[in-house]
């Protein structure tokens, strides 16, 4: 769980709040393959990957709904999460849908989450219900998609979780309450002991509130990084075609060609931009770089 | 668990409701037919469905998975459903049992043991039932399960037709008295042990499920 990682002037302590390891799943049409990645305590992380990449089946290894073929998951210390409620009880979790049921009102769901959570704190829960504008008149099937969203959040952030695990849970929402909701996330995250495992389509979501991006492509990680390191790091050269073969290989994540020239994906913009005066290397996106590696030649 | 039952209670508000209703329903019947071993007989049967609607309710918002993700285990999840069968139907037997007595007395009609023994001996149809239906409904689900639900309530008919028509047709000697109040006293037994049985199955269903 603890692992000293060696920086250059000091070692760094860092728990783990989620690993996995070598995580393994294979279906009829699709496999998760050897998974692995580690979510830092204390930060957030962007689970980010196409439609049918495979973040859905990750985060149910992680929560032990499916069976893994193989490997191995640890999650605030423990590999058994669904013989222990106590650890259960400090999880939050919202998936891409709403999983209440439709004739439920936000009086009668928090009246049930008082006997399922020890820590359930109903005032808070009523404070997020009006924060988000929730009617308490209304049972879930009148509610938009929008709003069973928003009263998924609102249960996830009302008994004092430690780790809020998130499926796409600000895709259906309008850019002012995701804003808000990403805010609150910021928040939650002040705490130290608080971690968000958040797998997200909107890269400039993660962009804003991420420390780390974890990349899945048909089943398999392909990068699982610090966000900064990844701006950082990650630029995108304009350069003509013949001038290709002068950049190092083993740094070019992607290129897309035009009639124009190239645009090349590199893993080494500050060395580039150092050593290459000649070449115009631009700052890129999580987009970008997801764009690239899966598109790119 | 307490948390899953209170769920299945609001979500049954309006089953309850329409319960009710039928009950009256069946009280008029009864007064009709100066019986009130009927209405005993169907209120403690709309007990049992109300567990199969509870589970329908949970299937429709894909509860479970949800549930899962928070202090609840798998075997909470069929526990609490085990749970509902038995309250429910105690609820409905006590129920039906002080209307019927009622009605006995409304309808100057004799009152013996024969209107607790016909209660109870319903109450042990109902769990006998149950005790088949819950598992399946745990692996296929109600609506896969139903077609399954409408034979399992045909063959035991079936079946006793069928061996009636059959001792008749052989000149068998029917079971005697003493026989059939053997019979009476094992079979709440029996239908215990189908109970701990099914609810083992059922369990072993669940915990084998993915999500």
């Amino acid at each position: 769980m603890r692992e000293d990682i060696k920086g250059k002037d000091a070692v760094i302590k860092m728990d783990y709040a989620i690993e996995l390891e070598g995580v393994t799943k294979q279906y009829a049409n699709f496999s998760l393959k050897d998974v692995s990645f580690k979510v830092p305590k204390g930060s957030i992380m962007g689970f980010v990957g196409e439609n049918g990449a495979g973040k859905t089946t990750t985060l149910k290894a992680i929560l032990n709904l499916i069976k893994m073929d193989k490997g191995n998951v640890t999650i605030l210390g423990t590999n058994r999460i669904q013989e222990d409620c106590n650890i259960k009880e400090q999880i939050g979790v919202v998936f891409d849908e709403s999983y209440f049921h439709a004739n439920l009102n936000v009086n009668q769901i928090s009246k049930i989450m008082k006997h399922v959570y020890k820590n359930w704190q109903p005032e808070e829960f009523g404070k997020y219900i009006k924060k988000f504008r929730l009617p308490e008149d209304k049972v879930v099937k009148e509610y938009s998609s929008g709003m069973k969203m928003k009263l998924s959040i609102a249960v996830a952030l009302s008994h004092k979780a430690r780790l809020l695990i998130l499926d796409e849970a600000t895709s259906g929402l309008d850019p002012v309450i995701r804003d808000e909701i990403l805010d609150i996330f910021l928040e939650f995250i002040q705490d130290e002991n608080n971690t968000i495992l958040l797998s997200s389509h909107i890269t400039s979501d993660l962009e804003k509130v991420a420390d780390y991006i974890t990349f899945i492509h048909q089943g398999q990680v392909v990068f699982s990084e610090s966000k900064d390191e990844l701006i950082y790091q990650y630029g995108v050269v304009h350069c003509k075609k013949e001038e290709l073969s002068s950049l190092d290989k083993n740094h070019i994540v992607g290129v897309r060609t035009n009639q124009f020239g190239c645009e090349v994906m590199v893993n080494n913009k500050k060395e580039l931009l150092r050593e290459r005066k000649d070449l115009t290397v631009d700052n890129t996106t999580i987009e970008e770089i997801i764009l690239f590696k899966v598109r790119g030649e | 668990m307490i948390g899953l039952l209170i769920k299945d209670l609001f979500n049954l508000k309006k089953y309850m409701k329409q319960f009710g209703f039928s009950c009256f329903i069946f009280i008029l019947l009864a007064v009709y037919l100066k019986s009130p071993n009927y209405f005993m007989g169907m209120g403690i049967l709309l007990a049992a469905m109300m567990v199969i609607n509870a589970m329908a309710y949970d299937e429709n918002a894909h509860w479970d998975k949800y549930a899962l993700t928070m202090p609840i285990l798998r075997k909470d999840l069929v526990f609490s459903k085990y749970a509902l069968l038995v309250l429910s139907g105690v609820a409905s037997s006590l129920v039906t049992l002080g209307a019927s007595l009622v009605l006995s007395i409304f309808l100057k009609l004799p009152l013996t043991l024969e209107l607790p023994l016909v209660n109870g001996t319903l109450f042990v149809v109902m769990i006998f039932f149950s005790s088949i239906i819950l598992p399946l409904i745990f692996k296929l689900g109600t609506e896969k399960a139903r077609l399954i639900i409408a034979a399992v309530s045909a063959i035991p008919s079936v079946l006793f037709l069928t061996i009636y028509k059959f001792t008749e047709m052989n000149n068998i000697p029917l079971p005697t008295e003493n026989q059939l109040k053997m019979a009476a006293f094992a079979a709440p037994v029996l239908v215990l042990i189908l109970f701990f049985i099914s609810y083992n199955i059922s369990l072993s269903i669940v915990s084998k499920k993915e999500y």
